[in-house]
């Protein structure tokens, strides 16, 4: 793990990251990552096909909600906005 | 003001008019008032608990009562209660104001619970000693050099504080038990899927579990029993109708022994735990040793899951919808000055962590291995609870440490989990309650995990053990 890993990972994560901080990242997490590294040689078997109860049981979308029912409460507590929209900055 | 002992004997107590529920709440209050500014255990006490006590002593005098109400509960930081500022113990949501109610919120606000504030947490839940809060550290009121434990640290402390007498925490590696056992307190987490946890701000989703804190075995199984509910706004919440039915008798208690006897283990948790078996073999259960083997890998499984989960669910903290905002005329670096600026330490460094198990080239290894393990882990309990009914571990390898002993050191600290991590990997419930007096005033724990849906067997052992724990 080096600084210039760590600042590509803090890239895609889009939180701005300084050298000293990538350092001191990349140091912490070699050794988590060291310490992982043990499920490698895990003697795992046979885990089968069954299916798992711990899985997102989806249910049917139904009874649609009226466009804009909900519009003031998602916009509550936005930082920035403007005629029932969220602001962000220009993008173009 | 005695308290009485449990939420049915406070409620008692409250029917027939001998405890009035303005002077229970003011008791806690005072004590509130007394300890919090050193404790640091509650965040906020709510202004509208005035409101909430009228609204209880009206339930009453209405004939409309439940068994919670009246009841003063304090939640954790990461649970939405509508109109009330949630922030997950982080600098991003410092003024975020909830906009709807969590599922557990609504069944006891609808039932007259009091709620009395929100307790503080490592941040986003990331932490097992509540020293990573953005709204300082809390201590453990057993012993103020100690840490509290975590994440769920100012919950616990709340109720061992004297500051409530029901606590709502979540667990996601051992976030309930072992603050619960580093504070003297009974403590639960529940089988996945069977409390909602729709409201409840997301570490690792297929892991977090919503669970009791209490100060008795009887008080977790009524605020358990009370919360457990199907709920069709968790897509995990499992329907009534496909939860198993368990034994109704606990006769053979497995004790996987390797735990006990491995390295890091403090001595007098060992001796401890040797005594808590012979407690058990005392009041009638066979202890069997059984081995499992998947385990001790289950602390690693944990560690590449929880990140690389946590760095999906963090990516809504963007500066925009809603949380904190560093305005820029760059979207890119608004994202990224906001999130450098909001977020801890921790919560970036397991960002950055899970973002890079989940990266092109390491995703097979890390993500789809430990996915593969955690299968097997749970056929691994699942077969085990064919031979034995519940499983009898310590609920942490040491006692309480002091403030700061291992916050530099990034295994050190998640290794307090070792034992409470499995219960989370394999979905089970697990339950901690004290067992015995442990030195510089703290106390020791026992854990008891049991099948899927079989919370109905810990309860029946943990009263059992309680009642004859020296």
């Amino acid at each position: 793990m080096d600084i210039e890993t760590v600042k590509n990972l803090a890239n895609l994560s889009k939180i701005s990251i300084t050298d000293q901080e990538a350092e001191s990242v990349a140091k912490d997490l070699a050794q988590v990552l060291s310490y992982v590294d043990q499920i490698k040689n895990a003697p795992i078997g046979d885990v089968g096909t069954e299916k798992s109860l711990l899985n997102n049981n989806f249910r049917e979308d139904t009874d649609p909600i009226e466009t804009g029912f909900y519009t003031d409460v998602l916009l509550a507590e936005a930082p920035n906005k403007q005629d029932n929209y969220f602001k962000v900055p220009k993008i173009l | 003001m005695t308290i009485p002992n449990t939420i049915k004997e406070t409620h008692e107590k409250i029917k027939s008019g001998e405890l009035s529920i303005r002077a229970l709440v003011d008791s806690f209050l005072k004590n509130i008032e007394e300890k919090n500014s050193s404790i640091n255990a509650y965040i906020e006490v709510y202004s509208d608990i005035d409101e909430q006590v009228k609204n209880a002593e009206k339930m009453f005098e209405e004939g409309r009562e439940t068994i919670m109400t009246g009841i003063p509960i304090s939640l954790k930081d990461n649970m939405l209660f509508l109109g009330h500022k949630a922030s997950s113990g982080s600098k991003i949501l410092e003024n975020y104001t909830a906009t709807y109610n969590a599922t557990v919120v609504d069944l006891l606000k609808n039932a007259g619970a009091i709620f009395l504030g929100r307790t503080n947490m490592d941040e986003f839940a990331m932490g097992s000693s509540t020293e990573t809060s953005f709204y300082g550290i809390t201590k453990n009121p057993l012993n103020e050099e100690m840490v509290p434990g975590g994440s769920s640290g100012g919950a616990v402390a709340s109720l061992s504080m004297g500051g409530t007498l029901l606590s709502l925490g979540s667990d996601t590696g051992g976030s309930i038990r072992q603050p619960a056992a580093f504070c003297g307190l009974v403590g639960m987490k529940p089988t996945y899927g069977t409390v909602s946890r729709y409201g409840l701000m997301a570490m690792a989703s297929s892991l977090d579990q919503i669970g009791p804190i209490t100060k008795n075995v009887a008080d977790a199984e009524t605020l358990f029993n009370f919360i457990n509910k199907y709920d069709k706004n968790d897509a995990t919440s499992i329907p009534e109708n496909l939860r198993t039915e368990n034994k109704k008798e606990v006769k053979k208690i497995g004790v996987p022994k390797s735990w006990v006897t491995g390295e890091g283990i403090e001595d007098s948790v060992k001796e401890n735990f040797d005594k808590s078996i012979e407690t058990l073999k005392s009041l009638g259960y066979e202890i069997v040793d059984i081995d499992l083997p998947l385990s001790p890998y289950a602390l690693a499984v944990y560690y590449i899951l929880m990140p690389a989960e946590a760095s999906s669910n963090l990516s809504r903290y963007d500066s925009i919808r809603f949380g904190m905002s560093l305005p820029s005329n760059n979207l890119k670096n608004q994202y990224e000055k906001t999130r450098e600026s909001g977020f801890g330490k921790e919560v970036k460094r397991r960002i950055l962590l899970g973002t890079y198990i989940l990266s092109h080239g390491y995703y097979e290894a890390y993500y789809g291995k430990a996915l593969s393990l955690q299968k097997a882990i749970q056929k691994e309990y699942k077969n085990i609870f064919e031979t034995v009914d519940v499983i009898a571990t310590p609920t942490s390898p040491f006692l309480a440490f002091s403030i700061g002993a291992k916050t530099n050191d990034p295994i050190a600290m998640k290794l307090s989990d070792l034992f409470t991590v499995p219960a989370n990997i394999a979905g089970i419930p697990a339950i901690s309650i004290p067992s015995g007096d442990a030195n510089n005033n703290l106390k020791h724990s026992i854990q008891f995990m049991g099948p899927m849906f079989g919370e109905n067997l810990l309860f029946e052992v943990a009263k059992k053990f309680e009642e004859n724990v020296q």
